[in-house]
């Protein structure tokens, strides 16, 4: 039972490490470079997750100080992360550029079929 | 002088405000060419203030806006930040000179200007902030200007590499943001003063999150900075690059990226650090990797941009291992070489750029004669090879020596062996390329010395390399304090 209890405690930073996994997995091991920028986003999106649930308290209320409410949830993160989410959003259009880019090149989004595209040239 | 109290900001804000500048004032190249050198000469020149004042006056810690830590953000200038705050000022003034009067390879210059103006201000507020957030946020302005700068050029490579630059960049902020996220977890600041004090009551609580911080942040500057074994996206990203950003990525990008771990380590986590994790056999290890390997690709290149690329690999194995030995000299050594390296490498890849626009060549099997016919570039390429091998007399010297110096003051002999061989390794890649150029066989291509007005940046380089090399003592004050900060 206190496993279970501790998991429940921990879900948010369980579940953001799980998706930091999967995120940083697909980007290293698809050939599709849409997958990889989906897996880009995923990574940061599960790091968003983090880091709110750092700040998160269970019951805690928006900080505005207000009668009656005694805990408040920690905005720092929160803020931080809005942030993160501006570098996210900028790296993701860029990457979609670069892939427009790369697909006007060389006719596909295959990452070892540009590998592939490029070495023939080479030769 | 009252205002200097202000250069910090100003330097990065001058920079960020000629960005945003340069590409509205409209088509005129002298004007968006006077704007960009502009903010290049007004950033020295309050480096150049801030560095003298913090030597006079010690470190200089501004509030950002008049609040105060924890609650407001504080950047930090100590003598580190001062010397690579100048460091970054210097080389990028040059760099910008030739990226405005150089042959020209991007289709607008005004949108190139500011990617570089970006990326010089991402650089400068890296090497100074105070705290772990906004160090991330100029982290990721500059991978993000850095991997615009390489695809800008707009070739089918260019494209190509920024976009694996630009992956594996993404995987490295993932790292560093977690790391962040998980100190912010344990200290509950951000500024990494405070982070140092609460630490040392919070570490022994909770030594995992301290541990994974580490190993995440670790892995994440050390792709960004080309460590061997993740710097697998540095040969391709740097030799496609335009000429000024590939001196702009070798000179300067890979070591900001080291100057900010280390800042992070000796601020926010404590020298204590050092004592308790194997930090230092860590990057004794990989940066042995880093001269080896580096050296052994570059030997195997036919393309110059790509040899000089592969032996950037190598040489940020040098700094590594300044920082690994941990003695006084060495630290010396690595910390002067971050100068030596960015002036010798910026020398080089801005004479690879001016012999392949000549000439047209990229092949260095084609080099044969061509330094008879363009002497001025070919010697200029020779000062930068001989820096890189080492030659006394030379920038390159310098540094190699305290770094000997260092591994013996460490009573490690082998490291110094590994200096020799490494530099001999140095030599039997760039003394070839030299020798078949001023002495092999005339080839039928037909090339010329390129006007002044370009060779300039690169005669200036050139005198910087004697002139490291022949007064080292005029950097001994920086840098000496800034051993100090490591070795008390």
């Amino acid at each position: 039972m206190a496993i279970i209890e501790r998991l429940y405690t921990n879900i948010y930073y369980l579940v953001s490490v799980v998706l930091f996994i999967i995120g940083f997995h697909t980007m290293l091991t698809h050939n599709n470079l849409l997958k990889k920028i989906m897996g880009m986003n995923i990574m940061d999106t599960s790091l968003f997750l983090f880091f709110v649930a750092i700040g998160y308290i269970r019951g805690g209320q928006a900080p505005i100080l207000r009668e009656g409410v005694m805990q408040y949830v920690n905005p720092v993160p929160s803020a931080l992360i809005l942030t993160g989410i501006v570098i996210s959003v900028s790296f993701t259009a860029f990457a979609l550029a670069l892939v427009v880019l790369l697909h006007k090149h060389y006719g596909t989004i295959d990452a070892d079929k540009i590998i592939a595209l490029r070495s023939k040239r080479h030769a | 002088m009252p205002s200097l109290i202000h250069a910090p900001v100003l330097i990065v804000a001058v920079l960020l405000l000629a960005a945003f500048v340069t590409p509205l004032i409209g088509k005129r190249p002298a004007t968006v060419n006077a704007v960009f050198l502009g903010a290049g000469l007004v950033a020295f020149v309050l480096s150049l203030s801030m560095t003298v004042r913090v030597l006079a006056q010690g470190t200089l810690s501004y509030p950002v806006g008049g609040w105060p830590a924890p609650y407001g953000i504080v950047v930090l200038v100590d003598v580190f930040a001062a010397y690579s705050s100048l460091v970054l000022a210097t080389v990028a003034l040059i760099i910008f000179w030739f990226a405005a009067f150089g042959p020209r390879e991007v289709r607008h210059n005004g949108a190139y200007f500011t990617l570089i103006l970006l990326l010089t201000a991402a650089m400068q507020g890296m090497v100074m902030a105070g705290d772990l957030f906004n160090l991330f946020v100029f982290i990721e302005i500059s991978s993000l200007a850095a991997i615009a700068i390489i695809a800008i050029k707009g070739t089918k490579e260019s494209v190509e590499a920024s976009f694996r630059y630009l992956v594996l960049s993404a995987l490295g902020s993932g790292g560093l943001l977690f790391g962040i996220a998980l100190i912010f977890m344990i200290t509950g600041h951000l500024n990494m003063d405070y982070i140092r004090t609460t630490l040392t009551v919070t570490a022994e609580q909770y030594p995992l999150n301290l541990l994974t911080s580490i190993g995440l942040m670790g892995v994440g500057f050390g792709v960004k900075a080309a460590l061997f074994p993740m710097h697998v996206w540095l040969p391709d990203a740097h030799s496609n690059a335009p000429t000024a950003s590939s001196a702009l990525l070798s000179g300067l990008v890979v070591k900001v990226y080291i100057i900010a771990l280390m800042r992070i380590t000796y601020l926010a986590l404590g020298l204590e650090i050092f004592e308790l994790l194997p930090i230092r056999h860590l990057f004794l290890a990989l940066s042995t990797g880093a001269l080896i390997v580096g050296s052994v690709f570059a030997m195997v290149q036919d393309n110059v941009k790509r040899l000089l690329a592969f032996s950037t690999v190598a040489q940020v194995g040098y700094i590594f291992l300044g920082f690994g030995l941990f003695s006084q000299r060495a630290i010396e050594g690595g910390v002067l070489h971050i100068l030596n390296h960015a002036v010798m490498k910026s020398l080089l890849f801005l004479a690879a750029g001016v012999i392949i626009h000549q000439s047209g060549i990229k092949r260095l099997s084609q080099f044969s004669g061509l330094g008879r016919k363009m002497p001025l570039t070919f010697v200029a390429f020779t000062i930068g090879a001989m820096s890189m091998v080492g030659v006394p007399g030379t920038a390159g010297f310098i540094s190699k020596l305290y770094l000997a110096l260092g591994a013996l003051d460490a009573d490690m002999l082998i490291f110094a062996i590994l200096i020799l061989i490494s530099s001999l390794l140095n030599a039997a890649y760039y003394f070839p390329i030299i020798i078949s150029a001023f002495f092999g066989k005339e080839s039928d291509a037909g090339a010329t010395d390129p006007a002044f007005v370009v060779l300039a940046p690169v005669a200036v380089l050139a005198g910087m390399v004697f002139f490291f090399g022949l007064f080292p003592s005029i950097m001994v004050p920086l840098v000496r304090q800034t051993a100090l900060l490591f070795v008390r």
